[in-house]
């Protein structure tokens, strides 16, 4: 039977052998990096682009949480609209997405969201994850 | 334009955007440019004696280090001063801000263009500073026509003028 539907033993190979549960424990790998944009990059480009973005967006989160336990929206709005900025290069989507929201929640309502800070945090330690993974880009180096 | 390359300024404060952009424009653009980057309107104030022939420009600037809270000019003040001092500069604003009315305020100001910052705006930037600089290679000839036509006319009314005075005499 397996042998006249070779796609359907084919999955049934994959459920068997537990590939999916591998790809399940990878940190979102479809939705974290917008493929389109990462696969106009050349290798070296790839490098200098994450390596110079690891090196920014640490630095900005790091003074997002300053901003927040000092309440400066302002100055918070300003570097969630640069975070947005950056994450947008490299294609990184979620990352501009939570962004962006922190930024219009200082700017229209004057507060942090905590919430999507906390978030943003997560998915930034999932980025270096997954940028390990993929091109062996090490976030150690700073 | 200085030996026939273009000269494009690239404004923004994020050095990431910066390099992104170069890298873009002169992997893609279909002539040499020299392009160069900087990351404040002082400092691309600084070197307006190169007379660039387009700037591009971003509306927040915030500094990078996060210790300094000195003020840097946003891109519309940045706008206003590179109307005095370059008035033949094409302006452009690239900006996330997709409020409407900073790009009513960028274009008031003097800005040529309006692109709002997103995935593809690099390929959007370099077909429009491609077509500006197609536009400036074929202005000149108009007005060389122009002056051209300006002088033969001067040239008929002295004639007509010297005919005359001649014949009154």
């Amino acid at each position: 039977m397996w042998t006249k539907v070779p796609c359907l033993k084919f999955s049934f190979d994959i459920v068997k052998t537990g590939i999916f549960d591998e790809l399940k424990s990878q940190p979102m790998l479809n939705s974290q990096l917008d493929e389109d944009i990462v696969s106009r990059f050349s290798h070296q480009q790839v490098i200098t682009y994450f390596n110079l973005y690891l090196k920014n967006a640490s630095v900005i989160i790091d003074s997002m949480a300053e901003d927040i336990q000092n309440k400066d929206y302002e100055s918070l709005r300003s570097r969630a609209h640069k975070l947005k900025g950056s994450s947008m290069v490299v294609g990184a989507g979620i990352m501009k997405e939570l962004a962006s929201a922190i930024e219009q929640h200082a700017k229209e309502k004057n507060k942090a969201d905590i919430e999507k800070f906390e978030q943003l945090k997560d998915q930034f330690a999932e980025l270096i994850h997954l940028l390990k993974i993929r091109y062996n880009i090490s976030y150690e180096n700073y | 334009m200085a030996n026939d390359q273009p000269i494009i300024f690239l404004v923004d404060d994020d050095e990431l955007y910066l390099l992104r952009l170069k890298d873009h424009l002169t992997e893609k653009l279909a002539f040499a440019a020299r392009i160069l980057t900087y990351t404040s309107g002082e400092e691309c104030l600084a070197n307006l004696s190169m007379e660039p022939d387009i700037v591009v420009l971003d509306y927040y600037f915030t500094p990078n280090d996060s210790r300094n809270d000195k003020k840097l000019m946003n891109g519309i003040e940045l706008i206003g001063r590179l109307k005095e001092s370059a008035p033949n500069t094409h302006l452009i604003m690239l900006s996330t801000e997709t409020d409407v009315e900073v790009a009513n305020m960028a274009i008031k100001e003097g800005a040529k263009d309006y692109i709002i910052k997103y995935e593809y705006a690099p390929i959007q930037l370099q077909y429009l500073i491609g077509n500006i600089i197609l536009n400036r290679k074929f202005t000149p000839k108009a007005n060389y026509w122009k002056w051209g036509a300006i002088a033969i006319g001067v040239l008929f009314i002295l004639m007509i003028i010297y005919l005359i005075s001649g014949l009154k005499s």
